[in-house]
């Protein structure tokens, strides 16, 4: 009997290494939330998501405010488990157009007045927005893209809807430099495209803008097409330019690597999509065509998808990591290897319900926190977040 | 029960009564006394081998509420927890048993058993506008299925033919599989429906929301009987799980269950389960006919 009692207990320690396993595993080092409330009516944008000093996480976002029809700023703070720690909803500031920037370790973000165009940097707290200084534009641009250069200044793109010129300005300069016409576009018509994109009437437009080298680039309307525009950072001389076709094809996004190599995710006239991990840009081209960069069809992503892109060490090699959207209502996650350009491995987010990517960050455990919207019960836009962990990571690059 | 649990347990049964007909018959047909038996050590033990089907009930005994849905508003109602059951929902199981008699009131006895077990929770929502109410009631069933060992220690109150015992144990049980349903009930006053409208979805593999073990200690009683030379059982016992079952790595890795915005809370089980059981003796005296010892 003394035998088979220890063939039992040796049994039952072999196998049950998996209880000890289980308990191994933090709260968070691994969640997915869906933030729900009971008003039918409403809906959640989110565009970008920063992890925080103290382990939990900033979520920027918009959402339905009665008294515009631009969409309020909407802030939400979650612990470092996910767990739900304040939000807040501005209806003095709508349509953030930046990631949550940092400057003197400072979080803010760019959005603009409700009653008015004009670009505003506002300094988040906990459940405030603050303005830092007075407008950053007193023409009144629609702001469309911010981004924090090498100097500490912050760089805006902003569209003038009285001469209907793209203008590029940044903080600590006088002037603006603007840049050619692009007259397809009336912002006081409910029907025009700015509008329509600003009101999230339309799928959000790709404006980005960035410093790479001795240059800032931005991608907006110019030259009649959404286009990829090199300016001088000094000058703001326009110094190269890549065409989209007016915007109905054009980057989706662009990340530098070095040199005159960027990251990059474009889609064509037809909606399809092709992802260059590694694409030569020279900042001085003459002005050529988007569809002349080369990369790869992805065709399972959406029509026109959005795409964000962002460069990490994951299982000790540089990799890209593209976060785009499914025809299947799926997030996509695809790893490249950075060096060659390599497709690595990919893994999707949610099922059923469409789900929307919002932004993407690295955490400081190794691992990475997804944001995107869904739809509770099929037609209520809700906020959602992922997180996985360095192990779930690491799986992405073998 | 599926068709083939069915034709196992009609044969188990079927076994069973002619392992006791035959014994019975022999006991009628034979009525000289066994002669004593001087004890040499053979007749001081007796091992039984038999098999045991029946049904149970099951609850999850919460240990970590983990959710999804999360409200990202104060004041509304916190319905967003689950709701458990408590032993509502039916399973089964079947198993052997090798039992060994001391020469004493007690025996013990390993059963390796395949059980299933059921069990379920429920959440409701709710979502109001100007004129617009959505209402959706989701019912959530978990089936799991286990291979367990329990280990037992018995104690029967008499040497009579009828055995009134207890028994106390301890049990391991490895998971085969998982699978998760649910039921969607909605209210949809948004779209003009006057009824409630009702929709499953499909049953999806979920071993991998579980981690393989489940062990904890159990404890009940019942009564024997000796027919012939067979000893036929009726016994309840209660199981308590000790081990978190859920695998925490995998909670939201599963994408159906992000999809239908359901998150395992960590739970142990507990469960209560009714066995008929039938064992037949491994050792005899030939005295003229076969006669099981009794020691």
């Amino acid at each position: 009997m003394r035998k088979y009692l220890a063939t039992f207990l040796i049994s039952f320690l072999a196998v049950a290494c998996d209880i000890a396993e289980n308990g191994e595993i933090a709260p968070e080092n691994r969640f997915s939330r869906i933030f729900d409330n009971n008003e039918f009516d409403r809906a959640y944008y989110v565009q970008d998501v920063k992890q925080t000093a103290d382990g939990g996480y900033l979520l920027l976002g918009s959402t339905n405010i009665e008294s515009s029809s631009f969409l309020g700023v909407y802030l939400m703070k979650l612990d470092a488990a996910g767990n739900f720690m304040w939000d807040f909803t501005s209806t003095e500031y709508v349509n953030p157009v930046s990631e949550i920037l940092e400057r003197n370790g400072q979080d803010f973000v760019v959005a603009m007045t409700a009653n008015n165009p004009a670009a505003q940097l506002l300094e988040v707290g906990e459940q405030t927005l603050t303005v830092q200084g007075g407008a950053l534009d007193p023409l009144g641009d629609y702001p469309l893209a911010a981004a924090v250069t090498s100097d500490n200044q912050v760089l805006v793109l902003g569209y003038n809807r009285d001469n209907r010129r793209t203008r590029l300005y940044k903080t600590g300069n006088d002037e603006a430099w603007e840049y050619d016409v692009f007259e397809d576009t009336n912002p006081e018509r409910s029907g025009g495209i700015l509008y329509n994109h600003l009101t999230r009437q339309i799928q959000p437009l790709p404006f980005f803008v960035g410093e790479v080298g001795g240059s800032y680039y931005f991608n907006g309307f110019n030259n009649f097409n959404i286009a990829l525009t090199f300016a001088n950072a000094t000058s703001g001389e326009q110094t190269g330019v890549l065409n989209g076709v007016r915007y109905d094809a054009a980057l989706s996004a662009l990340e530098p690597l070095e040199g005159n190599t960027f990251a990059i995710s474009r889609y064509e006239v037809d909606g399809e999509n092709i992802i260059a991990p590694r694409a030569d840009i020279d900042p001085n081209l003459e002005p050529n065509d988007v569809a002349t960069i080369q990369g790869f069809d992805f065709p399972e992503l959406t029509r026109n998808a959005r795409v964000v892109i962002r460069r990490g060490i994951v299982n000790n090699r540089p990799v890209l990591l593209y976060l785009s959207d499914t025809k299947n209502g799926q997030i996509k996650l695809a790893a490249f290897d950075e060096a060659s350009g390599l497709f690595l491995n990919s893994r999707f987010f949610g099922e059923g319900n469409d789900f929307e990517i919002g932004g993407m960050s690295l955490t400081s455990d190794g691992g990475a926190v997804i944001v995107g919207r869904t739809f509770v019960a099929g037609r209520f836009p809700r906020i959602c977040i992922f997180k996985i962990d360095e192990e779930e990571l690491n799986a992405l690059v073998p | 029960m599926s068709i083939p649990q069915r034709n196992v347990a009609f044969l188990l049964m079927l076994l069973t009564l002619c392992a006791c007909f035959d014994a019975e018959a022999q006991r009628k047909r034979r009525k000289t006394r066994a002669r004593s038996v001087a004890s040499d050590g053979f007749s001081d033990s007796q091992w039984w081998l038999g098999f045991k089907v029946g049904a149970n009930v099951t609850q999850a005994n919460l240990m970590e509420e983990y959710q999804m849905f999360v409200p990202n508003t104060t004041g509304i109602p916190d319905n967003y927890k689950k709701d458990y059951e408590s032993f509502e929902r039916p399973g089964i199981q079947a198993g052997f048993i090798l039992s060994y008699d001391f020469k004493s009131i007690f025996s013990v006895s390993l059963q390796p058993t395949y059980i299933n077990m059921n069990l379920g929770y429920a959440n409701e929502y709710a979502w109001v506008g100007d004129g617009n109410n959505l209402a959706v009631e989701y019912e959530h069933r978990v089936t799991l299925n286990y291979l367990e060992f329990p280990l037992l220690l018995r104690a029967d109150f008499t040497y009579s033919r009828v055995r009134p015992f207890v028994q106390l144990g301890a049990f391991y049980g490895t998971l085969l599989k998982a699978d998760k349903f649910r039921e969607v009930t909605s209210f949809d006053n948004a779209s003009n429906a006057a009824n409630p409208i009702s929709n499953d979805a499909p049953v999806i593999g979920a071993k991998s929301l579980f981690i393989n073990s489940n062990w904890g200690v159990m404890g009940g009683g019942g009564i024997t009987y000796d027919f012939g030379n067979v000893r036929l059982g009726l016994e309840a016992m209660y199981k308590h799980g000790f081990n978190n079952v859920v695998d925490r790595r995998n909670r939201y890795s599963d994408n159906r269950m992000i999809g239908i915005g359901d998150a395992l809370d960590d739970f142990s089980l507990q469960n209560i389960e009714v066995s008929f059981t039938c064992v037949f003796p491994m050792k005899f005296l030939r005295t003229g006919y076969y006669r099981s010892i009794r020691p």
